[in-house]
């Protein structure tokens, strides 16, 4: 039976490519990283910014008599 | 843009990073995993972090619970989250206990008369504010620090007091009454023989100042004020600590 437990982000992570998100299990005295714990069921929402994939055509040339 | 939903990662041991794909920015609105902490190497919080394109942390956000090893989280960070709040304080005023086991005779016209405790009967949850003493060849409570204390005390008649016994009880410190508020304990005056019911019980708040402690050993005593004698038994006296301030108290 796993605990549920809700934690603060700020509503202004603005990130992008190359960013990571880690998540970690840290000791809550030295805040050293505990070993053993697993981490699964990641699930990130979030608004897509601009820089994102652009779906593009096929080219069309155009050619012109002069 | 609309939102987007992301599951990176699979199952991986912490920590857990995912880096974000070229050309992709976002802004993130929840985050939430599962922490299995089977195996745990002790205690955890969850914790989410953001590390830059360059490799630095730009924020740290643990989850505020801890997670004991041995058992699993579900965490979500959202914004808007309230800090978990620190857990209450529990404190306890440091509080002794004494009394007495045997009878002694007040003989009467004003006479003072010191009543016996026993070290045997001598209780408290913090041996440094109380210990035992013995001031006078009588046992009591000696007080450690400084403060106001809420002593209650008590005595009984053993047996039926001689016709003309009249009575009253009072708490010293070291043969004089420091510091009580209110005045000195208020008499309690049976004119006429009393069977064991006469029980007389005084409460008062006492002040203990620095310059005081450690102080003599606090007894109960009785005036008799009567023409005939009394055998009283102390019956016991609860002594508390209200809080350390030292203003003397009138």
């Amino acid at each position: 039976m796993s605990q549920i437990v809700t934690a603060n982000m700020p509503d202004t992570l603005n990130i992008g490519d190359g960013y990571v998100i880690e998540l970690d299990a840290i000791n809550p005295t030295t805040g050293a990283s505990v070993s053993g714990v697993v981490v699964t069921n990641v699930n990130v929402a979030a608004a897509e910014q601009g820089g994102g994939t652009v779906d593009v055509g096929t080219p069309i040339l155009i050619g012109v008599n002069v | 843009m609309s939102d987007r939903q992301f599951n990176p990662l699979g199952t991986v041991n912490a920590p857990a990073d995912w880096t974000l794909p070229p050309r992709l920015q976002i802004l993130l609105k929840q985050v939430r995993a599962s922490f299995d902490g089977t195996a745990a190497g002790g205690s955890f919080q969850p914790l989410l972090r953001i590390i830059t394109d360059s490799g630095h942390i730009e924020g740290e956000y643990p989850c505020g619970t801890t997670i004991a090893a041995g058992a699993s989280a579900d965490c979500t960070w959202f914004p808007g989250v309230a800090p978990v709040a620190a857990a209450a304080t529990t404190t306890t005023n440091p509080w002794a206990y004494i009394s007495g086991t045997g009878s002694t005779s007040c003989p009467g016209s004003g006479t003072i008369t010191s009543l016996p405790a026993t070290a045997g009967h001598f209780y408290t949850n913090s041996s440094a504010t109380f210990t035992t003493g013995v001031s006078g060849g009588i046992t009591g409570i000696v007080v450690s620090k400084q403060g106001h204390y809420l002593v209650s005390y008590t005595a009984t008649p053993f047996g039926t007091p001689a016709a003309g016994s009249q009575y009253e009880i009072q708490n010293t410190l070291g043969g004089t009454i420091a510091g009580y508020f209110g005045g000195v304990p208020v008499a309690h005056l049976p004119t006429s023989p009393i069977a064991d019911e006469g029980v007389v019980n005084e409460v008062s708040i006492m002040t203990v100042t620095a310059a005081q402690v450690p102080t003599a050993a606090l007894i109960t005593q009785i005036v008799n004020h009567g023409t005939g004698s009394v055998s009283m038994l102390n019956t016991g006296y609860i002594i508390q600590q209200l809080d350390t301030d030292a203003t003397v108290l009138s």
